[in-house]
């Protein structure tokens, strides 16, 4: 009898040690370190000064004012006590789908594409952006070779009409249009919607402090069943995200690289798509001239494509 | 304290927005194209687009010289020569107003003869109401309402085919009709309507009439009425969904009151002649598609209307050959009607074709492979087609095509055993 309450004894120990020690761990990583990086934020600021590019002075204007934007921004998730310990990964998600569209507001926008391979420059093209709730029509724009090619995108359907034909066919998300961008990538995905995110903690991504959010997907009809999202510590600005396919593995890295400000709202500028399977396989990307529009979605049927 | 911190580090990191992440030079520094105006929102002003294509190509047939009724080398070489100049302007006036026009210009060399032509390939002006809901047309234009590939039958208004297949080379099949035309939007659904001056080369008529309505959503469809003078009515219906990330399913479905063929095949007398199309497309995660589609058209000849026509036409074209007619009328226009097979597409019951299609690597090479099959008479047609983009303006494409079968099958008739073509194009 007294072996077995010993040894019950000693159970109850571990387990509570263990619970202990996950306690301290969680203060630890939740509390101590993210205000211990943020006292240290004018190191991490001298840091990021010898590792980023020179900007021209329009950039640093513009970040300058995009500061301000994220200021106001960051107000209003920090006014929440809860986020200072652990930040709302939902509000997060949300903030990062305004980068890419207007929540609910038609917009437009034009994109450049450069992909590279083996690191060389390869491809490059240009498309002019509109875009209404779940619902997108892309026009080539540029080169001449696929000038007046256009893509419609209703949630996971798409069209395609070729130039010098009135024939609007059906097509499937996996046909890749744009080197390693998907149609996604190209229009914008509405993570909000389509993903549940919990927050991981904090994780050092080449020096910096970053949020860890994690989106699993709510249904099915994704392309990706769980994207890893890093956003900056202090601006919670993205700063990468790793999109894993169904099948578990590693399909594409995006890497979010400057943020613009377009009539007062911030907006990702350039992103970098990579290719984790194919070394020196990547591509480019520059979202410019965005504007809220009021779209009528009749221009969002596939039987105005041909008109 | 740890706010005014965080605000603190925010307010005092400037570069905190230009994270680094993998970033060497700027890419677009040396954008090609900064020139390249894009009118996105094109409100309250007016725009023009133009796409100019300058094209060529040779082409070498290998004829068959021993057909029972080709005439072989009399009337086909074993080259052909092209340069075109496809021109597209279309502008925006005003928001609410658009025109479009199309010209195709070609010097042909056919080896026998060649010719110089131009032609209007569409013309008309456009109204949209301020809301884009209505759109009222008039003018030469041509509505294209299939989902399908190789079969696009519910293009009701008759295809336009001057060969068997679809030659991408040749954009006379898409050559409009002179129309006048209506388009409602409302949500997922639209409603059009078509009247149109007939150049239907079955039925003698002047003009005819379509209505069409159509649903947009993951199960997409469109229901198609075609009534043309004198005729009854007939019916259309298309289909088509996205089964999965990487397949879509589509089908189409016609219903003619009148018989699309040659009068001469008139042993098959039915009330009504149908065409069902089925089709499927794979597109694998490394970016090559399939697609495969089958064909079921009752306006073919049946084995007994073909072999009848056949026989007929081979037996006159011989006896004409030795100068042995004793009627040469019935005996040329039984040859003339062996010829006209040779021109026409989808004259037998039951076809079957695949194509694949590489994705566009990153040199902006590509393959095609693609085959139509006429289950009727086992005979086929194989086409290899390698694309490549050597600048943003200029493409090539080498092309082979060979044609399997029996003397007297379809795909058999085909003037060439095979051809290959070399197409050059520059697109402005």
């Amino acid at each position: 009898m007294n072996a077995f309450i010993k040894v019950s004894m000693k159970v109850l120990e571990n387990m509570l040690k263990k619970v202990l020690m996950k306690t301290l761990l969680k203060i630890l990583l939740k509390i101590l370190i993210p205000v211990g990086l943020v006292s240290l934020s004018p190191l991490t600021l001298a840091l990021d000064q010898v590792e980023t590019l020179p900007l021209t002075q329009e950039e640093t204007v513009t970040n300058q004012i995009n500061n301000n934007q994220i200021t106001k921004d960051k107000k209003a998730l920090v006014s929440d006590s809860k986020l200072v310990t652990e930040p709302d990964a939902q509000q997060l998600l949300e903030y990062i789908d305004s980068l890419r569209g207007y929540k609910g507001q038609s917009f437009t926008f034009e994109l450049s594409n450069i992909s590279f391979k083996e690191n060389k420059q390869n491809n490059r093209n240009k498309l002019a952006v509109k875009v209404m709730n779940d619902t997108s029509l892309v026009e080539f724009t540029a080169p001449a070779r696929s000038k007046g090619r256009k893509i419609l995108k209703q949630a996971q359907n798409m069209w395609i009409r070729f130039p010098g034909t009135r024939n609007v066919l059906r097509i499937s998300p996996a046909q890749r249009l744009l080197g390693e961008a998907s149609n996604g990538d190209v229009t914008g995905t509405n993570f909000s919607q389509d993903y549940t995110a919990s927050y991981e903690g904090m994780e050092m991504l080449n020096d910096k402090s970053a949020l860890k959010l994690s989106l699993s997907a709510k249904h099915d009809k994704t392309t990706y069943k769980q994207v890893m999202f890093y956003l900056d510590s202090k601006s919670h600005l993205p700063l990468r995200s790793d999109f894993y396919a169904r099948s578990g593995k590693l399909a594409k890295q995006a890497y979010y690289t400057k943020f613009k400000e377009f009539d007062g709202d911030l907006k990702l500028h350039r992103m970098k798509l990579v290719n984790p399977l194919i070394a020196g396989s990547y591509t480019w990307m520059m979202f410019d001239n965005y504007q809220k529009q009021d779209l009528n979605d009749a221009i969002f049927h596939k039987d105005a494509l041909s008109r | 304290m740890l706010k005014v911190l965080s605000l603190l580090a925010l307010f005092t990191s400037p570069l905190a927005l230009c994270s680094d992440s993998n970033t060497s030079d700027d890419p677009f520094a040396d954008d090609p194209f900064n020139n390249d105006v894009i009118k996105v929102n094109s409100s309250n002003s007016h725009n023009h687009k133009s796409r100019i294509e300058l094209k060529g190509y040779y082409q070498h047939n290998n004829l068959r010289s021993d057909h029972p009724f080709n005439p072989g080398e009399d009337l086909f070489s074993d080259s052909v020569k092209l340069a075109s100049l496809d021109g597209q302007l279309e502008s925006n006036w005003q928001n609410q107003w658009k025109t479009r026009g199309r010209i195709y210009l070609r010097y042909l060399d056919e080896g026998k003869k060649d010719t110089t032509e131009s032609t209007l390939l569409e013309g008309l002006v456009q109204w949209q109401s301020k809301d884009r809901n209505l759109i009222i047309e008039l003018g030469r234009s041509k509505p294209q309402w299939s989902n399908g590939y190789s079969y696009d039958i519910a293009n009701m208004l008759q295809p336009q085919r001057s060969l068997p297949y679809i030659d991408q080379d040749n954009p006379l099949q898409n050559k409009g009709w002179d129309m006048v035309s209506g388009q409602y939007f409302k949500g997922p659904w639209s409603f059009s309507a078509y009247l149109v001056e007939s150049e239907n080369s079955y039925v003698d008529a002047n003009t005819e009439a379509v209505l069409r309505l159509g649903y947009q959503d993951n199960d997409s469809f469109s229901l198609i009425l075609h009534k043309i003078e004198g005729q009854d009515l007939s019916f259309g219906a298309t289909y088509s969904s996205l089964l999965t990330d990487s397949i879509t399913f589509r089908t189409e479905w016609t219903r003619h009151s009148y018989r699309q063929m040659l009068n001469s095949l008139n042993i098959k007398q039915q009330s009504n002649y149908q065409r069902l199309v089925l089709g499927s497309t794979f597109t694998a995660a490394s970016g090559w598609s399939l697609t495969g589609e089958y064909f079921y058209n009752e306006h073919g000849a049946n084995k007994q209307e073909w072999e009848s026509v056949t026989a007929d036409a081979a037996a006159s074209a011989e006896r004409l050959r030795q100068s042995q007619s004793t009627d040469p009328a019935t005996d040329y226009k039984n040859t003339y009607t062996g010829l006209s097979l040779m021109s026409q597409g989808w004259v037998r019951e039951r076809y079957f074709s695949f194509m694949f299609m590489s994705m566009e690597s990153e040199d902006l090479w590509q393959l095609r492979l693609s085959s139509q099959h006429s289950l009727d008479d086992g005979s086929h047609l194989h086409r290899v087609e390698l694309l490549k983009s050597f600048n943003d303006n200029f493409s090539a494409r080498l092309q082979w095509q060979t044609f399997n079968g029996c003397d007297l099958c379809e795909y058999g008739l085909s003037p060439s055993k095979n051809d290959v073509r070399l197409t050059g194009s520059w697109l402005f």
